[in-house]
């Protein structure tokens, strides 16, 4: 019984104990394979910076670009100004006839009192003679003649309105009443000199010019002037004889009013030695009446001015169809400054030159010109360009500016024809010498070239875990990236390893521009072993504008969100 | 007899090999002086000096999971629950209902002893290394690790601790009393050596197209072991913590005559008593940060990825940082076992067939044995445990001479199944037991 009981023992012992390994979980089989994610997933990558233009372009430019406040940018670039000074004839008879005047003088008299009867002297021996001589006399209304002609007028003058006298050219009136019997009082002589006819008088715009402050008294021995600065001769246009160039004058000039006596007084002894009669002398003396210059119409041309406005240095880096840059909007401006008092009008012709060769012209292009109302330089800018508005303070002038652009001048020439208008009054002083410049300069926005190849390259470290995820993962960069430029961009992505060698195939998305594009950067399927080496990230950004000729904003932006995509979850051993 | 050694030491040689066998496997021979480790009023029938360092060597270790439950044969292969052809439906569905768990136990008799004393009394002594470990996975954890879902999840918490153990038991026959009545009784005196544990409370994790976020919040102790530079390091070995246990034990042998030679009853309740508390070389370890990656920001023409992605991992890396600071005490629990069973031994008590249900570590388990001792130096059982986490089986065989060297060994195994490198497949309990005892005085 012990014996079957040891051996029972044992059998039991042994069954409990054998157990059996199961071949199919070996752990030299282990598949390391393993999976995270029950779906995509998605995990964020990042957000750029607003990367604008300007940042694209730096701050270094020409001299003659510049960078607006509203982010665009322009040229100005001028040329030298071009001077010009000229004058009207000078053979003129500056003394305008009035020679034969010259130092003569036109006296007339007037009776002003008459010695009375019976005087009462008092107990100093004076008499009042308040009562016995009348305190007004008028005078008799008297017209002088003074003809004369003006020789050698202006050939260009094609109508006169009136002739501008040198500022020392002055009437003198003297009024005297000589051996004036009367010791105390005063006498007026309350006259109207009439010249309209004639002068224009300063500080007599009528023409009428009285006498009331002239006092004739006992201080002044009973004798007065006065001085009449003459500013013009006023004409009657029909009296200029334009074939001749003369000019016939013979004004009528009047004296009228009366002379006013106050408080007259005498003594005895000068009573005895009295006249029976006392007139009032007038003298009238033409003193320096010399001519300035002439109002009227002219017909008057300046000699055709060229100037011109180089741009080679601006077209080697805006011109050519493979310029990455270009103008846009191109607009000459012309500035001119000038005296001349003369209405007068421009012609512009624009030349446009390559190589010696005329591209493009605009020609005939008018526009009027500044008035110089007081001899003073006036300036004024022209804006000669496409849809001829006027702007900053400058003229516009419509002109087909950009035909002269096309293909890019390496010089613009200007030629300028500046004539009088004779339909309008100016005036032309002879001894002024008229200067006149022009600068001409050109401006405008800069935008995209047809040749604009933009590329920008940049190399990053990438994490070893991106080699990781690659390694056995499709990978896709998923998200939006706005692009606010009118640039087109390309954007190439691809991994290296550490030396630089290329271990994937580009991968490219195109980027509209204008607007937000969604992207998806499918990096492709799993690399396999040689993911293990990718070191870098090089991303390349290629651009080429949407339409050349779209202005140049450096506030424009790229700016990329993006997103890590993994589909289908991570796959990864361990 | 020489032959009959040898046949059982090649059997135990296989047993190492193959299967298990638990100490438990002793509790019905009483002739075995390692019953008394379960119930303080066994009383073996000889004297027994312990070998030092080889009294009893008892390792235990027991998982509700197995590698079945994480890696799946396919094609050749053997898949694991992260393989992409692996179905979340297939791999959580035959997780267990509970979060799963590995437990281990080690047992070691530095030195001991025991006795009779007096006519009815018999003393024991023993000086024991002990060290007990465990790491525990939630499964919500390993429904992440597969589905990937956002969400806030326990994370995984680890524990472990080595202690020493004075014991010094004595057993009285109440016999005269109540015929077959045994009652026992062990205090025990524990050291704690080293201890640490950490429980990582939450793993919060949310991954989608703005945003990529993660927080961790932990907590833990460490009594005798350093946290430096991210590595542990223990301390030099020193008495850091104290409690107290008692063991109380009651045994009951029914004799009656016939095929059927009595019935045996007993019962007792170890380690009741206090918690172990470490007051030397303590600390707390905290984990816990938060790290939200909403993207790479401000990406410019001169941006420095390489630094950039550097700080972005950097935050996320805080998240499994721990810190350590000092600290008063620390408390591990000693948790209370108890055992109740019941014997008939027949023929000649050369057979018996017992029924033992124990509860250690907050399981339930129920032991049935048969128990064969063909000779007076010769025990020899089979056993199968039900309940519990896992069912297993073992054998158990000890020589236990009157006089002389006295061995034991013993296997314990849930799972015949294994992997080729014995990696148990599907759930399992496994424990190994040892001792060489010198015995002397037996009746």
């Amino acid at each position: 019984m012990k014996h079957f009981l040891l051996k029972a023992s044992g059998i039991l012992l042994a069954a409990s104990v054998i157990g059996c390994a199961d071949p199919a979980y070996d752990i030299d089989k282990l598949d390391t394979a393993a999976h995270f994610g029950s779906g995509d997933i998605n995990l964020p990558l990042g957000s750029t910076d607003t990367i604008t233009i300007g940042d694209l372009i730096g701050d270094e430019f020409d001299e003659w670009i510049s960078k607006n406040s509203n982010g665009t940018y322009s040229i100005s670039y001028g040329s030298d100004p071009y001077d010009l000074s000229f004058s009207v004839p000078q053979d003129i008879d500056r003394s305008l006839g009035l020679k034969r005047y010259k130092g003569q003088s036109i006296d007339v008299e007037y009776p002003a009192f008459s010695r009375p009867y019976r005087v009462q002297f008092d107990e100093n021996g004076v008499a009042d003679l308040s009562g016995s001589i009348s305190d007004t006399r008028k005078i008799a209304t008297r017209g002088l003649r003074l003809p004369f002609t003006v020789n050698k007028m202006p050939k260009q003058l094609q109508g006169l309105s009136s002739v501008l006298l040198t500022d020392d050219s002055q009437v003198k009136m003297t009024f005297s009443i000589p051996n004036c019997m009367l010791t105390e009082g005063t006498i007026t002589p309350d006259f109207q000199f009439d010249l309209h006819e004639l002068f224009e008088v300063e500080g007599y715009p009528g023409g009428i010019v009285t006498f009331k402050d002239v006092k004739l008294n006992s201080s002044n021995n009973f004798s007065a002037s006065k001085i009449l600065k003459l500013k013009r001769i006023v004409i009657d246009p029909s009296k200029f004889n334009r074939e001749k160039g003369t000019l016939d004058i013979d004004a009528v000039i009047s004296l009228s009013g009366n002379i006013r006596i106050e408080n007259p007084k005498t003594t005895r002894e000068r009573y005895q030695q009295a006249s029976s009669s006392y007139p009032m002398k007038v003298r009238l003396q033409l003193v320096n009446v010399l001519c300035k210059g002439v109002e009227g119409q002219f017909t008057y041309a300046v000699d055709s001015i060229r100037s011109r406005l180089k741009l080679t240095k601006v077209a080697q880096k805006l011109g050519g169809d493979d310029a990455p840059v270009t103008v846009t909007a191109p607009e000459l401006r012309l500035t001119y400054n000038s005296n001349f008092s003369v209405p007068a009008r421009a012609v512009a012709t624009f030349v446009a030159q390559r190589d010696g060769k005329t591209t493009a012209q605009v020609k005939n292009v008018p526009f009027d010109l500044p008035v110089s109302t007081n001899g003073a330089t006036v300036k004024r800018v022209y804006r000669f360009c496409s849809n001829g508005k006027s702007a900053g303070g400058a003229v516009g002038v419509k002109a087909n500016i950009p035909s002269l652009f096309k293909p890019f001048p390496d010089v613009i020439y200007i030629y300028l024809d500046i004539a009088t208008d004779d339909t309008k009054t100016g005036i032309v002083e002879l001894d002024k010498d008229y200067d006149l410049q022009i600068a001409l300069n050109i401006s405008s926005p800069l935008g995209y070239g047809p040749g604009l190849k933009l590329e920008y390259s940049d190399s990053f470290p990438l994490p070893t875990v991106f080699g990781d995820i690659l390694k056995e993962n499709r990978l896709k960069l998923v998200g939006d990236i706005t692009n606010t430029s009118p640039l087109k961009l390309g954007l190439d992505f691809v991994m290296t390893d550490e030396a630089g060698n290329q271990l994937t195939q580009p991968v490219s998305q195109e980027i509209a521009a204008g607007g937000t594009t969604p992207v998806e950067i499918d990096f492709g399927g799993a690399m396999g072993a040689s993911a293990k080496s990718i070191a870098k990230g090089v991303l390349i950004l290629n651009a080429k504008p949407a339409s050349s000729g779209k202005a140049i904003n450096a506030n424009d932006y790229i700016q990329a969100d993006l997103k890590i995509q993994v589909p289908d979850g991570f796959y990864f051993s361990f | 007899m020489k032959r009959h050694i040898l046949s059982v030491a090649v059997l135990l040689f296989a047993c190492t090999l193959v299967s298990a066998q638990s100490l438990r496997g002793s509790y019905f021979f009483e002739t075995s002086p390692q019953r008394g480790k379960m119930n303080a009023a066994f009383a073996p029938q000889v004297n027994y000096v312990s070998v030092p360092l080889l009294g009893t060597v008892g390792v235990e270790t027991w998982s509700n999971v197995g590698l079945g439950h994480f890696a799946f044969p396919a094609g050749g292969s053997l898949q694991t629950f992260m393989h992409p052809d692996v179905s979340a439906d297939s791999f959580l569905s035959a997780l267990p209902d509970g979060d799963p768990y590995l437990k281990e136990r080690l047992e070691m008799d530095l030195l001991g002893g025991g006795f009779r004393l007096g006519a009815n009394g018999y003393a024991s002594i023993g000086v024991s290394l002990l060290e007990d470990g465990s790491v525990l996975v939630p499964k919500e954890f390993l429904r992440f690790a597969k589905l990937n879902e956002n969400g806030s999840y326990p994370g995984p918490q680890v524990s472990a601790r080595i202690y020493g153990a004075l014991s010094l038991g004595y057993s009285h026959d109440f016999g005269d009393l109540v015929e077959g009545l045994r009652i026992g009784g062990r205090v025990k005196l524990l050291s704690g050596l080293y201890a640490g544990d950490i429980d990582l409370r939450k793993l919060e994790i949310g991954i989608d197209a703005e945003l990529v976020s993660a927080a961790t919040e932990g907590e833990g102790h460490l009594a005798g072991i350093s946290w430096k530079d991210s590595h542990l390091r223990a301390d030099d070995i020193a008495l850091r913590g104290f409690a107290v246990a008692v063991d109380l034990g009651v045994e009951y042998r029914l004799r009656l005559d016939g095929f059927i030679n009595g019935v045996n009853l007993s019962a007792s309740v170890n380690d009741l008593g206090t918690a172990l508390r470490f007051n030397k070389g303590v600390s707390t370890l905290t984990t816990g940060a938060t790290a939200s990656f909403t993207g790479l920001q401000g990406i410019s023409t001169n941006y420095d990825f390489k630094e950039n992605l550097q700080r972005v991992i950097d935050d996320f890396s805080r998240l499994t940082d721990i810190s350590s600071a000092p600290a008063e005490s620390y408390e591990s629990p000693v948790r209370p076992s108890f055992y109740a069973g019941v014997e008939v031994p027949f023929l000649n008590e050369m057979i018996s067939v017992g029924a033992l249900y124990y509860r250690t570590a907050g399981f339930n388990h129920l032991m049935a044995s048969l128990n064969l001792s063909p000779l007076y130096w010769l025990n020899l059982s089979v056993n199968g445990t039900f309940l519990g986490p896992v069912n297993s089986y073992g054998c158990y065989a000890e020589i236990i001479p009157k006089n002389g060297l006295g061995l034991f060994f013993g296997l314990n195994a849930a799972s015949l199944k294994t992997s080729r490198h014995h990696i148990p497949i599907n759930n399992f309990s496994e424990s190994a037991c040892l001792g060489v005892n010198v015995v002397f005085g037996g009746k």
